[in-house]
C-alpha cells in the first residue's frame, strides 16, 4: 500500500467562507465576454448607420427616367477603370516585396525608408500629382500621370498589411522555413503568406482611387468622380450624378463583395492572431542588399520625388508666396482641425463600440471584416449626395444638423470608421479573455475595469484609429468639396479649389505647408503612440 | 458541515456542436484537495470555469454549500461572491498595472494586498509591473491576488506550465504551506504527476468529458483504473521520496 504522508495537508483548520451574497451587486465584466442578444442588432445598428443616408439616392435614381450614363460617363469610367487596374497591379507588385523586407530583413536606413513609406498616406493623392507635374510637367497627363500616383499612394498600403501580416508569423515558422530551404524558402513562404491580405489593401486602395477625383483633375483625365462631381455642380442635375454615383458603386460591388469574401477569413486570422515570439530581423547580405537597395531607391524615388517637386516652384523666385499660404493655413486652420478631429472620434467610438459587439467570435469577426472592407469600398459620393437630399426634404430647424460642420463631421467619420473598427478588433483581440474573467472573479465591476484595464489596453490603438481616420477624413476631398457649409472650407479643400487659378508657387507653397504640418502632427502622435506603449 | 463545498449535478457543457462535458456529477467538499487529470480537451478547465461561475453549465446544476450557485445557462451567484482564488493558465495579470494595484484591484485593501505579496515572498517587487518580473515572480503575484481576498477555494488552472523544475518545487511548497495555513481547499488541473501528488488527496479523471476514474489518492494510486492514474503511479514510486512510505514494496 501507498502512503502519502501530504495526504491531509489543508484538512486541518478548513476555513469556510459563506457565500458573500451581501456583498453589493456589479455590473460584471463578464458581460464583455458571454454571448448576447445585442451583439448581432448592434453590429447591423452601425453598419446600417453608414448605409442609410444613400437609400434616398435609390429612389433618385430609380424616379428618373434618363438614361443611366452617356457617352462621356462611360469613357470617363473607363479611364477610372484602366486608372485603378494598372494602379492596383503596380502598387501590388512593389508593395509587397517591399512589406517583406521590411518584416524579415534589417538593412541600412531601414528606419527612414518606413517612415519614407508612411507620407503618401498623409497627403490627399491630388498634392502628390500636383508635385509630379510641377516636377516633370505635362508628360504625365492622363491615364499613367494618375496610375502612377494612385500607385504610390497604395503601395504603402500594400506593404503596411504585408508587413503587418509578416510581423504575426512566428520566429519558429520563418526559422523553419530557413532550415528547409535558406532565405529563398523564407521569402517565398512570406510572400504567399503576406499575399492575401497585401491583394485586400490593393484592392481596397483601387476602390479608393475610383471615388477619389483629385489626380484625374490635375491630370486633365475624366474619370467617374469627377464626372459626378461636374454633373452635381456644374450641371445642377441631381439625378444625374446619383445615378453615376449608383452606377459606380455597383461596379465596385462587384469587384469588392468577391473580393471581401475571399480575403476575410485570411484577414480575421492574420489581424487576430495573438502575440507570437517574434524574429529577429536577418541582416541582409549579397544580393539581398542589392534587393533591398533597389527597394530603397524606390520608396524613395516614388514618395519623396513628387514632394520634391513641390519645391521646386516654391523655391524658385516663389518665396513671397508663402506668407500667403501660410495665412491661408491659419484662416483653415479651425475647420482642419474640427473636421480632422470630429470625423476622428466618431470613427473611433463607432470603431471600438463595434469591436465590443464584435467580442471574440470568429464568426462575427470575419463577418464584420468582409463588411468593413466592402463599406470602405462604397464611394463617398453615394453618402454625400443621399445627405445632401436628405438635407433638401427635412424642415428648416435642422440646418444646424445637417447644414453644419457637424454634418461633415459625421459622414466623413461614418465613411472612415471601418478603418477604426479593424484597429479596435486587433486591440481588443490582443486582450486575453482571462483578464476579464480575473476581473469577475476578483470583484471588479465593469466601469473599474474598464477605467483601471481596458481603456488603458485599448489606448494606443484608439489614438492610433484617431489619427489616421483624421488624415483619411481630410484627404477626402470629394466629400469637402460636396459638403462643406459656406466658407467653411478645410485646408486641403482650400488648395484643391485655387490649384486651378492661383499661382503655381502659391499652390506649391500650399502643398508644402500641409505636407510639413502633416508629417509633424504624425511624428508626434506616433512618439504619443509609443511612450503609452512603453 | 454537509453540504459544504462544491457540487455538481449531472453537468453537460458544449461549444457550438463539440461536446465538452457529458453528465458529469461530482462532489467537491471544503478541506479535500481535489486534483483534475486528464489528456488534453478533457473539460479539466472547463469543469473550474463553471465552478468559478465564468461560464454557465447547458444543463444540470453546481450548488455551493447546498444553495444553487449555477443552473443550466444560467449563473444564480455571481463569481465574486463564490469566495474563490484562482491561479489563470496564462496567469492574467493585468499588464498595466503594477503587482500591488494587480492585487489589490482584486477587492483586497493595501494592507491585505501587502500581506498577501509578503506571504508569497514578493513584498519586495510590489512596485513593478508584470512584464518587469520573471515566470516564477508572476507566478507569486498571482497567487498573491488569489489569496488576498481571504478564499475558501484556491482553483489552480495548470498554473506552472513553462516554468523550470528548482521554481515550480519552490511554488508548490509554498502553496501547500498556504493552503495550511489559510485554511484553503485545493481544486488543481494539471498534466503534471509531481503537482498532483504534492498538492492533491482526491483524484479525478477526465476522459472525453466524462469520469472515468474518481478517488482518494492513495486508493488511485493502489489500484489505478487509467493511463493517467497509472503513470501518476509510476512516478510516485520512481520518486523514492520517503513521503510515500510504501512505494519501496509496490510493484512497478
Amino acid at each position: 500500500m501507498i502512503v502519502l504522508g501530504n495526504q491531509d495537508n489543508g484538512t486541518r483548520n478548513v476555513k469556510v467562507w459563506p457565500i458573500r451574497r451581501k456583498e453589493k451587486q456589479l455590473v460584471s465584466p463578464l458581460i464583455l465576454e458571454l454571448p448576447g442578444f445585442w451583439r448581432w442588432p448592434t453590429i447591423s445598428a452601425l453598419f446600417l448607420l453608414t448605409l442609410v443616408p444613400a437609400l434616398p439616392l435609390l429612389t433618385e435614381a430609380s424616379g428618373t427616367a434618363a438614361t443611366v450614363a452617356g457617352n462621356v460617363f462611360a469613357a470617363a469610367l473607363g479611364n477610372t477603370l484602366v486608372v485603378a487596374a494598372m494602379a492596383t497591379i503596380t502598387a501590388f507588385a512593389f508593395g509587397l516585396p517591399i512589406g517583406v523586407a521590411l518584416s524579415v530583413y534589417e538593412f541600412p536606413g531601414r528606419r527612414f525608408l518606413g517612415s519614407a513609406l508612411v507620407l503618401p498616406l498623409l497627403l490627399p493623392p491630388f498634392l502628390l500629382a500636383l508635385g509630379w507635374t510641377m516636377l516633370l510637367g505635362p508628360s504625365l497627363a492622363g491615364p499613367f500621370g494618375a496610375a502612377l500616383v494612385f500607385s504610390v499612394w497604395i503601395m504603402p498600403l500594400v506593404a503596411f498589411a504585408a508587413y503587418a501580416a509578416g510581423k504575426g508569423l512566428s520566429a519558429t515558422a520563418i526559422e523553419a522555413a530557413r532550415l528547409a530551404g535558406g532565405e529563398r524558402r523564407v521569402v517565398i513562404l512570406m510572400a504567399r503568406y503576406a499575399s492575401v491580405p497585401g491583394l485586400a489593401a490593393a484592392g481596397l486602395g483601387a476602390a479608393l482611387s475610383i471615388s477619389d477625383p483629385g489626380p484625374g483633375q490635375v491630370f486633365g483625365l475624366p474619370t467617374a468622380a469627377s464626372e459626378i462631381l461636374t454633373s452635381f455642380a456644374a450641371l445642377n442635375d441631381f439625378g444625374l450624378a446619383a445615378r453615376q454615383s449608383l452606377l459606380v458603386a455597383v461596379v465596385i460591388v462587384f469587384v469588392a463583395a468577391p473580393l471581401a469574401w475571399f480575403t476575410a477569413p485570411r484577414m480575421a486570422r492574420a489581424l487576430m492572431a495573438r502575440e507570437v515570439r517574434q524574429s529577429h530581423r536577418r541582416c541582409a547580405r549579397g544580393l539581398l542588399s542589392l534587393a533591398t537597395f533597389g527597394l530603397g531607391f524606390l520608396i524613395v524615388t516614388a514618395v519623396l520625388l513628387p514632394i520634391l517637386g513641390l519645391t521646386f516652384p516654391a523655391t524658385s523666385n516663389g518665396a513671397e508666396w508663402f506668407p500667403r499660404a501660410l495665412s491661408e493655413a491659419a484662416r483653415t486652420a479651425g475647420n482642419t482641425v474640427l473636421y480632422a478631429s470630429g470625423a476622428g472620434l466618431i470613427a473611433v467610438f463607432l470603431g471600438f463600440v463595434l469591436a465590443l459587439a464584435v467580442g471574440r467570435d470568429a464568426g462575427r469577426q470575419r463577418f464584420v471584416i468582409a463588411a468593413c472592407f466592402f463599406v470602405l469600398c462604397l464611394p463617398p459620393a453615394l453618402l454625400n449626395l443621399g445627405l445632401i437630399r436628405i438635407t433638401a426634404a427635412v424642415p428648416a430647424w435642422t440646418d444646424p444638423i445637417f447644414r453644419s460642420q457637424f454634418a461633415m463631421c459625421l459622414v466623413l467619420g461614418l465613411r472612415v470608421f471601418p478603418i477604426a473598427a479593424v484597429l479596435a478588433l486587433r486591440s481588443w483581440a490582443s486582450a486575453a479573455p482571462s483578464w476579464t474573467h480575473a476581473a469577475a472573479l476578483h470583484g471588479v465591476s465593469l466601469p473599474v475595469y474598464a477605467r483601471r484595464i481596458l481603456v488603458p489596453h485599448l489606448l494606443p490603438a484608439a489614438t492610433a484609429a484617431f489619427m489616421l481616420c483624421g488624415l483619411l477624413a481630410l484627404a477626402d476631398i470629394g466629400t469637402a468639396l460636396l459638403l462643406h457649409p459656406p466658407g467653411a472650407a478645410s485646408f486641403p479643400l482650400a488648395i484643391f479649389t485655387v490649384m486651378a487659378n492661383a499661382p503655381e508657387a502659391l499652390v506649391a507653397w500650399l502643398a508644402l505647408v500641409y505636407v510639413g504640418t502633416a508629417a509633424i502632427f504624425l511624428l508626434g502622435a506616433s512618439r504619443l503612440v509609443e511612450g503609452r506603449r512603453t | 458541515m454537509k453540504g459544504d463545498g462544491f457540487e455538481l449535478r449531472a453537468i453537460s457543457k458544449s461549444y457550438g456542436k463539440q461536446a465538452i462535458l457529458s453528465d458529469i456529477s461530482l462532489e467537491l467538499p471544503c478541506g479535500r484537495h481535489t486534483a483534475l487529470l486528464g489528456p488534453s480537451g478533457c473539460g479539466k478547465s472547463t469543469i473550474l470555469r463553471l465552478l468559478a461561475g465564468i461560464e454557465a453549465p447547458d444543463s444540470g446544476e453546481i450548488r455551493l454549500h447546498g444553495a444553487i450557485a449555477s443552473a443550466a445557462m444560467r449563473i444564480v451567484i455571481a463569481p465574486h461572491q463564490r469566495t474563490i482564488g484562482m491561479v489563470f493558465q496564462d496567469l492574467a495579470l493585468w499588464p498595466n498595472l503594477v503587482a500591488l494595484d494587480n492585487v489589490r484591484l482584486g477587492r483586497a485593501t493595501e494592507k491585505a494586498a501587502r500581506e498577501a505579496l509578503a506571504l508569497c515572498g514578493i513584498e519586495a517587487l510590489a512596485q513593478r509591473r508584470p512584464g518587469e518580473l520573471s515566470g516564477g515572480q508572476q507566478q507569486r503575484v498571482a497567487l498573491a491576488r488569489a489569496i488576498a481576498a481571504e478564499p475558501s477555494f484556491l482553483f489552480l488552472d495548470e498554473p506552472f506550465t513553462g516554468l523550470d523544475w528548482t521554481t515550480k518545487s519552490a511554488l508548490l511548497d509554498m502553496i501547500s504551506r498556504l493552503a495550511r495555513e489559510l485554511g484553503l481547499t485545493i481544486i488543481l488541473v494539471s498534466h503534471d504527476p509531481a503537482e498532483v501528488l504534492a498538492l492533491g488527496s482526491y483524484v479525478v479523471v477526465l476522459e472525453q468529458g466524462r469520469i472515468t476514474e474518481a478517488g482518494a489518492l492513495a486508493e488511485v494510486l493502489e489500484a489505478p483504473k487509467s493511463d493517467a492514474t497509472r503513470h501518476l503511479r509510476t512516478y510516485a514510486i520512481g520518486l523514492g521520496d520517503t513521503r510515500y512510505k510504501g512505494a519501496e514494496n509496490a510493484e512497478t
